[in-house]
């Protein structure tokens, strides 16, 4: 007959720690992880953002945001999900360029700001400017025609997310 | 001499296709449009299905040949909550078993007459996201009942 016989001085409660400071490595990892993810998000909405801007002159305010407030969270399911962040952090028309869509159809005064030399030019109306939309009374009475085509920077983010996951875990397993 | 279109070309017609078939049978008044332009044209309710992005994926490793992914945005315009909501969840069981890849193509460059034959299928790979769009203030009347779904889309045999 044999017979297994266990010490258990010291090593089990060794094993236990052990195991522990596995875990909390393994938080500690997905945390920071967590982050660099958020933050390679952030550079791709951005990146789209400012791909897709046609009007020179633009602020750059809504891609500066996606970069800062930009969060990246994995899911019990194995998936992930990827925000914008909060509401208050971005500019107002962030979902209107990220979904597309109609502005009211009100008018308002302005003129699109070619700031030549540095000076606002007041004299191009309508479309006939290039440059960024600046609302002002002095300028001309303008009503938008023409929807807005959204630039779907979150669903552009979350596909490019996936296909750098897929990269991920064939590292992983070929490192093993 | 008859002039055959890309893979990428392809997908987005034989997806337009299928929906606009569909839409024919089971609904009726409602519009479909495949670019934001178009769709500013035609009056609510309207389905716009474009396909936005291609993903290059490897087939393996080593392989040469690629397995793409094609990102669709389909947007709905519809004319009360109700039908926004009807008409998105109709979208996605009628999408979710996949549906005939066409190889499609023209007798002649300037031809209108496109030839479709079956050579495959579309299968849905993922579906990103499915919403409501909340627009608020900056929004117009006619986005009110606005509903963007986007999918991910790879062809097969």
């Amino acid at each position: 007959m044999i017979r297994y016989k266990f010490d258990s001085r010291n090593k089990l409660n060794n094993f236990v720690k052990d195991i522990k400071k596995e875990v909390d490595l393994a938080k500690l990892k997905l945390v920071s992880e967590s982050k660099n993810m958020a933050k390679m998000s952030g550079q791709w909405m951005a990146r789209r953002v400012t791909l897709k801007t046609k009007r020179k002159g633009a602020t750059g305010e809504l891609a500066a945001a996606l970069k800062v407030n930009a969060t990246f969270h994995l899911t019990t399911r194995g998936g992930f999900v990827i925000s914008v962040g909060k509401k208050s952090n971005l500019p107002i028309y962030w979902a209107m360029i990220n979904y597309g869509g109609r502005v009211s159809p009100k008018f308002v005064y302005g003129f699109w700001n070619d700031s030549v030399d540095g000076k606002s030019d007041y004299s191009k109306r309508g479309g006939q400017g290039k440059g960024t939309f600046e609302a002002s009374k002095n300028g001309w009475m303008m009503t938008p025609r023409s929807p807005i085509k959204g630039f779907h920077y979150i669903a552009y983010a979350y596909s490019r997310m996936r296909q750098y996951m897929k990269t991920i875990k064939i590292t992983k397993i070929g490192k093993k | 001499m008859a002039s055959y279109y890309s893979q990428t070309r392809n997908t987005e017609l034989s997806t337009l296709k299928f929906i606009e078939d569909n839409l024919a049978i089971d609904w009726s008044g409602v519009n479909i449009v495949k670019s934001w332009g178009q769709m500013d044209k035609v009056a609510n309710p309207v389905v716009c299905v474009s396909l936005t992005d291609t993903n290059y994926n490897r087939t393996e490793l080593g392989n040469t040949t690629y397995r793409n992914d094609y990102v669709f945005t389909i947007d709905i315009f519809a004319t009360s909550d109700g039908m926004r909501i009807d008409l998105s969840d109709w979208l996605m069981r009628t999408i979710n078993s996949g549906w005939t890849y066409y190889e499609v193509s023209q007798s002649a460059p300037k031809s209108r007459t496109l030839t479709y034959t079956a050579a495959g299928r579309c299968r849905i790979d993922s579906i990103l996201d499915n919403n409501k769009v909340e627009l608020g203030k900056v929004g117009d009347i006619k986005d009110k009942y606005h509903q963007s779904i986007v999918i991910v889309v790879t062809v097969g045999t």
